[in-house]
């Protein structure tokens, strides 16, 4: 897929482990300082691991690894590693490493208001089949959230990166997303919070003799809805509508491959996306979930062929329901504990997922089940 | 007999005046805002206290009324009673004797699942709310990317 630009990778990633590593051992003596190390295992069988009309089952590992150290009051910096290893499809092999800076102050009572600005630099590097789409993306956030009074808070943020693949040149992006939000809070336990969002993705590389659509476009438009059934029960309600303002220039870039690669789902599709989802906290450190996700993707640009390989000339279209369910279970050390006994977390979701399309090779379902341990030792 | 009469008339005002005191006492004993804020179980004794000292108060004026009870009886209610009364004496004047009824524990929920802030379990690292204020609090730092909405 795509060119053959090869680039060297090495120079950003290097000068941003010398910078956090710098961070790291310095030691301010006026403030106090937080050092943390996050180890994670997850473990994820599916039935369907490309979500396509083969099924094809596989149980991917994948462990983590985070780290860092808070530092003068308002400062982070650490690091974020993370493998996936499939033992039956050794092609979907990756593994993505970030560096991140950010600075987070707080203020007002109890420090309601913050301020995040966050530095971080990803990359993502797969097995040979998926190398068209090893990259590194800088990004820059920002977020402000202002809490006015008790019951109603406001929050504005914008998110800047830069997909640079290394081995295709015609994928680069630079990515913007600016989003807003109000909540408001009333003491009947009923949270409303209403968010827009615009994102604006230019294709830096793109060759313009192949495709003639240079940028694509995206709004987000919804609403979170939430209510208080009972002490530590809550329902959450879930919309949102995306428009992708015409075909994604990814997909129209592509129309001559047998399949589109891409990384997160921005961009790509319109549709409607609502969920409920149902939580309740039980002492002793467990919570349990259940939710149902509706969800339509209509491709712009997609162009659909039937089962013996003839173009309908029709769009694809999908429509999802997935039903999930989870149990989580927390536990702290006791107090006044040594430092080396870690907060750990143990959790369990199933989901299923039923995929209607009208392009057959994607009419499918998906069975998931995930088991997650997570360990945290602050210091 | 008008001695008698004399000796009962003043065993039922000892007995009136402390529970109808305790009462009053049980009454104002309320949490202070800050307890009630830092304290979740807090506005609820409080109404079970209330409920006590309403009771109590009607306990007293039906003893009030009936006169019935024996003198070592009385004695050792009047006791207890007094002890009683102290101790809400020594209460009142550790809630400054403030007759303000306790503010409603107001319902805050930042991540919008409908629940309580600080009754999810969480890690301390990126625990939201004013349970850890301070440096590094890091309130957003943990963007695993899993869940933006109720997890």
């Amino acid at each position: 897929m795509g060119g053959n630009v090869n680039r060297s990778n090495d120079t950003i990633p290097t000068a941003l482990l010398i910078a956090v590593a710098a961070l790291l051992l310095w030691t301010p003596t006026a403030a106090a300082q937080e050092l943390f190390i996050e180890p994670e295992i997850e473990s994820r069988s599916s039935s369907n691991v490309y979500l396509t009309r083969q099924a094809e089952w596989d149980v991917a590992i994948m462990p983590r690894l985070n780290g860092g150290l808070s530092f003068a009051r308002h400062w982070t910096a650490g690091f974020s590693n993370r493998l996936s290893v499939f033992p039956r499809h050794s092609d979907l092999m990756f593994h993505r490493h970030e560096l991140y800076l950010f600075a987070n102050p707080t203020w007002g009572a109890g420090g309601k208001n913050e301020l995040l600005v966050r530095l971080s630099a990803q990359t993502q590097r797969n097995a040979e089949e998926y190398s068209s789409i090893n990259h590194l993306k800088p990004i820059l956030s920002a977020r402000l959230v202002r809490e006015e009074t008790d019951w109603w808070r406001w929050e504005l943020s914008q998110d800047l990166s830069l997909a640079w693949f290394y081995d295709d040149q015609t994928r680069d992006t630079l990515d913007a997303w600016v989003r807003g939000s109000f909540t408001l809070t009333a003491q009947t336990r009923t949270t409303v919070s209403p968010r827009v969002g615009y994102g604006f993705r230019y294709y830096t590389h793109q060759d313009q003799a192949v495709v003639d659509d240079s940028h694509d476009q995206q709004v987000e438009v919804g609403v979170h809805l939430s209510q208080g059934l009972a002490d530590r029960v809550g329902l959450q309600l879930d919309y949102a509508y995306l428009d992708a303002v015409g075909p994604s220039g990814l997909v129209l870039q592509q129309l001559s491959t047998t399949e589109v690669g891409y990384i997160g789902e921005e961009f790509l599709f319109s549709g409607h996306r609502a969920g409920l989802i149902y939580k309740q906290v039980f002492g002793g450190g467990w919570t349990v979930g259940a939710g149902l996700l509706f969800e339509t993707r209509d491709w712009a640009g997609w162009m659909v062929v039937d089962s013996a390989g003839a173009a309908t000339g029709e769009e694809r279209r999908d429509r999802r329901i997935s039903p999930n369910t989870w149990v989580e279970y927390t536990w702290w050390p006791r107090e006044g504990a040594s430092r080396a006994v870690p907060e750990g977390k143990l959790s369990f979701e199933y989901a299923y997922l039923r995929q209607w399309s009208n392009d057959p090779w994607y009419d499918t379902s998906q069975h998931v089940t995930m088991l997650n341990l997570a360990l945290s030792w602050l210091m | 007999m008008r001695a008698q009469i004399s000796r009962c008339l003043v065993v039922v005002a000892m007995l009136l005046w402390p529970a109808v005191g305790l009462s009053q006492q049980r009454a104002t004993r309320v949490p202070s805002g800050e307890e009630a804020r830092s304290n979740p179980l807090a506005s609820k004794n409080t109404g079970k206290k209330r409920s006590a000292g309403q009771a109590g108060s009607t306990r007293s004026e039906s003893k009030g009324k009936t006169k019935a009870k024996s003198e070592s009886e009385a004695k050792s209610e009047s006791k207890a009673k007094s002890e009683s009364k102290a101790k809400s004496e020594s209460e009142k004047k550790k809630t400054g004797g403030s007759k303000a009824k306790a503010p409603p524990k107001k319902f805050v929920d930042r991540n919008g699942d409908g629940i309580q802030d600080g009754q999810e379990h969480r890690f301390r690292r990126g625990r939201r709310g004013p349970a850890r204020p301070g440096p590094g609090n890091g309130r957003q730092a943990r963007q695993r990317g899993r869940h933006s909405h109720g997890r």
